[in-house]
């Protein structure tokens, strides 16, 4: 009676041959270890991530520096940061469509409050509590009234748009705590041989802009923070695990006891507050705070894509914060590349679309071997 | 209406200490339709009772009821002696009572011994970290001692037969220590080997005693041969209740296919009963 | 010919001189059929002759190519004959411009593009086009960056905001680049020119052509995107001027960036506004919306007056119609030829030469004057991509 065969032929309920018969794997060998690599769910655009570098740095010599790296790094971070709160609603099963105007509103909201007299980081916990509200109206339509996410969130798109277009009257202004101040200091130089002394301008902002966004590497180090974080919360906390559930089988997540109201709700507020911090970020970084409704719409795409190239299905289910990260340095090493060569815009759009379509190519082919090799 | 049926089952007399669930006078209804209409059942402790009945007879509203996934519009629900109004799942559990569903409450992406703990999880306190080793340790133990055998705990549920996940599906419930296990269909779907297996696990889990069990099933060779007792429900009642050994496979056919008779004069306009 | 010192490029300054006088003395002067013709032809010369000039002092100094002559002829030799700018200031170096927009995909650019990429051919440089397609400042700022971090030998850059490009220019003065503004200047920012035109004095000058259009009444005052730097000093301008026609009651309306919406905002406006007298705009989508809406409403037969910026197809067909009174052409070829022509000298004579602010012009356009446009394709006015002007 007893059968020790793996996999769907094992007989449901005979009793074991031996107790515990987990099968020990014996020492991986270098092409067993490759292979595990290639099936993780990250492994595919971890290595086209890896060849568009080495692509770019052979066509470039200024690629692979770190003038460069440090240029690099706002093309991708604020998308890693915008990305991650998407893979945590995708993976339920519902998705945000209204981040892009999250990002525009909340910063407008930071410069309220600090005209209304308050602190800098008064004003910045009062405007993340404001996209808190708006995660909240997301949620509670979508789960408790019942409107499909994708219609919610397009409403909120739009709506959220137009009232920052109104509170600002579509003016751009300064945005409080990132004023540049400069100062002029003598710098030696030589000159033919002779040392002639310039003065030279020096730009310096302050603590909290350099800690929120106008820091080089300020956004970079928000980025690993929040994606690390939330990687953690997917695989280790029950909130994670609730979030696999209800995305996997809502209903039998129901029954199971899960409450999937305030599963859904938590993980609608984690990325409207993601949008609003990284809008804020982005708004430090460049000064001023623009009503660009227009863009609200790129923004929102652009995370998306990095989400979905990184492994997280749309469908929901599956998701992973790590590689949503890897996604989005890919397309921002994408565009970075090719902008850097001296691709002209037209051009980029093209070229970006070929190569995301590569990309997801090379994913789906992946995926195929992981479900087949019966890894992971 | 209680008349058109030849005897309707009334509660008995309260036999407390060996009944873990009495079910007295309950009704539920959806609308216009009414799903239960006047429910009277008991569960022996240690015992499995077989639920019969055709679709929509209200078998599976009956079920929710029990497990706390729906509340009852009229009558009242006795847990061990104690009349208990059901707040939700959780606290069905948190009383001994749990159910595996038709559709298993898997969740497919989420591994083995995951499912095993949904809703359950052990985690590494203070921190809200889930304590995985001691889960997948934990699991393998309930699985063995209940002989189920499943290779890898690791790998997602999807990949499993379906015998294994419905096998799983109610290691589950013995696992959370519960009292009284309802069963929901448990063989829908499944071919004769794995049904086998199924049964096997019924019986093995009636032998040790420790839980009381309801099986919802529609084959009558089955019901008979796993359990102690037959319920069976028609038009929302309990209208026949008696000890498996006493009954057969040709009486229960015999009392379906009257009342599929009956409905069908009823229909057909002809009046009056036979 | 000696490295440094000796090397003492042709002056350029009497042509940017010229052309700069002469449009000027344009735009004052008193409008008759004569004056009008006589714009349109030296223009067209001095924008083709402006190459022109250059080759012939070019082809004098041994580099190439025939005569000199008409316009036509010698940009085509200009472009056939190679890189003579290599002979004359002594440099092989083929220099890469980047020139940062904030619509990069918008059709109003396209003569800019035109210009920048004949001025590249004239001497022998590259130039990227780039930025954000949708006035996203942080996408035109990373693209700023990229060009400091590719090594760019110069940036031209739209400045829409007044403070988010102050860093990156900085950064790329310091790194020996040197940085133009272009269709849009903020004087907050260290750029060292700016080739564009002149943003307040041109509303200013619109408001008066609005006083004299409308002597008393309600006018609306459409603006796609307030606050941006690239259109809201003309709507200041305007208002500006307004302010002492008491008799004149200007509304401003936004219309936002996308040229279907703009239409429907106008169309709304106009539909419940029926006591409005003239319908102006300051920026190109709003002026065709406009004109789009005084044809469909056949407000002209009420005596209602419009005009605006810029040289849409539709507006100029619109103009040349009767259906608005005027608009304003900015000449967006020399946004992009004299961007890469001033970066130029500057890198070739290492920073002692080459800067000059540039008014591209204030030029007015009535439905005579328009004719030509709409009877011509011009790679200057973008219709056409190949150089010249021909018959349309």
């Amino acid at each position: 009676m007893s059968d020790t065969r793996t996999g769907d032929d094992a007989p449901a309920t005979a009793p074991p041959a031996s107790p515990s018969s987990e099968p020990r794997a014996a020492r991986p060998g270098a092409r067993e270890l490759a292979l595990r690599f290639l099936t993780l769910r990250e492994g595919s655009i971890i290595v086209v991530t890896l060849l568009t570098i080495v692509y770019f740095t052979i066509q470039n010599e200024r690629f692979f520096t770190h003038a460069n790296f440090e240029t690099l790094l706002p093309y991708f971070a604020p998308f890693a940061i915008l990305a991650v709160g998407e893979v945590m609603l995708m993976v339920a099963g519902e998705i945000d469509l209204s981040i892009g105007s999250v990002s525009i509103f909340a910063p407008f909201m930071f410069y309220e409050f600090n005209q209304a007299g308050l602190g800098l980081v008064a004003c910045l916990i009062l405007a993340l509590l404001c996209c808190v509200v708006v995660g909240i109206i997301n949620g509670v339509l979508t789960e408790v009234v019942g409107v499909s996410s994708f219609i919610t969130t397009l409403g909120m798109l739009l709506g959220l748009g137009g009232l920052t277009l109104i509170i600002s009257h579509a003016q751009p202004v300064a945005m409080p705590g990132a004023e540049v101040t400069s100062h002029t200091v003598n710098v030696t130089h030589v000159v033919n041989g002779v040392k002639v002394v310039l003065p030279e301008k020096v730009n310096e902002v302050g603590t909290f802009a350099k800690i929120f966004g106008a820091g080089v590497y300020s956004e970079l180090i928000w980025a690993l923070i929040i994606v690390l974080g939330v990687q953690v919360l997917l695989r280790l906390t029950r909130w994670g695990m609730y979030t696999v559930a209800v995305g996997g089988n809502k209903h039998g997540a129901a029954e199971a006891g899960i409450n999937v109201r305030v599963t859904v709700i938590r993980n609608f507020i984690m990325c409207s507050v993601f949008a609003g911090f990284v809008g804020i970020l982005e708004a430090t970084r460049a000064t001023s705070v623009t009503p660009d409704t227009a863009g609200a719409s790129e923004t929102m795409f652009r995370a998306v894509s990095a989400a979905v190239i990184g492994g997280t299905l749309l469908a929901g289910g599956e998701g992973t914060a790590i590689g949503a990260l890897i996604g989005a340095i890919f397309l921002g090493v994408l565009r970075d590349g090719l902008t850097l060569e001296g691709v002209n815009a037209d051009y980029l759009d093209f070229i970006l679309g070929v190569a995301i379509l590569f990309a997801m190519v090379i994913n789906v082919y992946v995926a195929r071997i992981r479900k087949g090799s019966g890894i992971g | 209406m209680a008349d058109e049926h030849e005897h309707v089952v009334q509660p008995e007399e309260a036999r407390a200490s060996d009944d873990v669930l009495r079910v007295e006078h309950v009704a539920k209804r959806f609308g216009p339709v009414t799903a239960l209409r006047d429910i009277n059942m008991h569960l022996r402790k240690g015992e499995v009772l077989g639920l019969l009945g055709d679709n929509g007879a209200g078998k599976s509203t009956l079920i929710k009821i029990i497990s706390g996934f729906q509340k009852p519009d009229e009558g009242r629900v006795m847990i061990k002696g104690e009349e208990t109004e059901l707040k939700s799942v959780d606290h069905a559990r948190s009383l001994g009572i749990d159910c595996v569903y038709q559709d298993l409450a898997l969740v497919n992406e989420l591994s083995v011994f995951h499912n095993m703990f949904l809703k359950r999880e052990k985690v590494h306190r203070p921190m809200p970290l889930l304590a995985n080793r001691a889960m997948k340790r934990e699991a393998r133990q309930a699985l063995d001692e209940i002989g189920v055998n499943v290779p890898r705990l690791d790998v997602p549920v999807a990949r499993l037969s379906g015998g294994q996940r419905q096998a799983i599906a109610v290691a589950r419930t013995v696992n959370s220590d519960a009292d009284v296990i309802l069963l929901d269909e448990p063989l829908a779907a499944m071919g004769a080997k794995e049904g086998a297996m199924i049964l096997d696990l019924v019986a093995r889990l009636r032998a040790e005693g420790r839980v009381s069990i309801i099986m919802i099933a529609h084959n009558y060779v089955h019901v008979l041969q796993s359990c102690d007792r037959v319920n069976l429900i028609q038009d929302g009642e309990i209208t026949f209740d008696k000890p498996t050994g006493e009954t057969s496979v040709e009486e229960l056919n015999e009392i379906v296919v009257e009342e599929y008779r009956r409905a069908r004069l009823a229909t057909n306009g002809s009046g009056g009963r036979s | 010919m000696s490295h440094d010192e000796s090397v003492q490029p042709p002056n350029m300054d009497p042509v940017h001189d010229a052309i700069e006088r002469l449009e000027w003395e344009d735009g004052r002067e008193e409008e008759t059929p004569h004056s009008r013709l006589r714009a349109l032809t030296r223009r067209t010369a001095l924008t083709g002759g402006a190459a022109g000039l250059a080759t012939a002092i070019l082809t004098a100094c041994g580099g190439g190519g025939g005569g000199s002559s008409s316009g036509t002829t010698s940009t085509a030799k200009a472009q056939t004959s190679g890189t003579p700018a290599s002979g004359i200031f002594d440099t092989s170096k083929k220099y890469k411009f980047v020139f940062v927009n904030h619509v990069t995909t918008n059709p109003f650019f396209v003569p800019t593009r035109y210009g920048a990429e004949d001025a590249c051919k004239l001497l022998g440089c590259s130039y990227q086009w780039t930025g954000s397609e949708n006035s996203n400042v942080n996408e035109m700022v990373n693209a700023f960056n990229t060009a400091i971090t590719g090594g760019a030998d110069g940036i031209a850059v739209a400045l829409v905001d007044a403070k988010a490009f102050n860093g990156p220019t900085d950064a790329a003065l310091k790194a020996k680049i040197p940085v133009v503004s272009y269709n849009a200047d903020s004087t907050e920012n260290a750029r060292l020119a700016y080739i564009g035109q002149d943003l307040f004095v041109s509303g200013a000058e619109m408001g008066k052509h609005i006083a004299e259009l409308v002597p008393s009444g309600d006018v609306a005052l459409f603006i796609a995107t307030p606050g941006q730097a690239n259109i809201q000093p003309r709507i200041d301008g305007a208002k500006d001027t307004l302010k002492s026609k008491s008799a004149i009651k200007p509304h401003v309306i936004t219309t936002g960036a996308a040229l279907p919406a703009e239409l429907t905002v106008i169309n709304s406006y106009a539909t419940a506004h029926p006591e409005t007298k003239g319908y102006f705009a300051v920026d190109a989508g709003s002026t065709q919306g406009l004109a789009q809406t005084i044809q469909k409403l056949n407000l002209r037969n009420k005596g209602v007056k419009g005009g605006g910026y810029d040289l849409t197809p539709t507006t100029q067909k619109l103009l040349a119609d009767d259906q608005i009174d005027f608009t304003i052409d900015q000449q967006p070829y020399l946004q992009g030829f004299l961007p890469v022509l001033e970066l130029y000298l500057y890198k070739v004579s290492e920073g002692l030469s080459g800067i000059a602010d540039v008014n591209t012009g204030l030029k007015f356009l009535d439905k005579t004057t328009v004719v030509p446009y709409n009877s011509t394709k011009s790679r200057y006015e973008g219709t056409s991509s190949s150089p010249g002007v021909t018959q349309a």
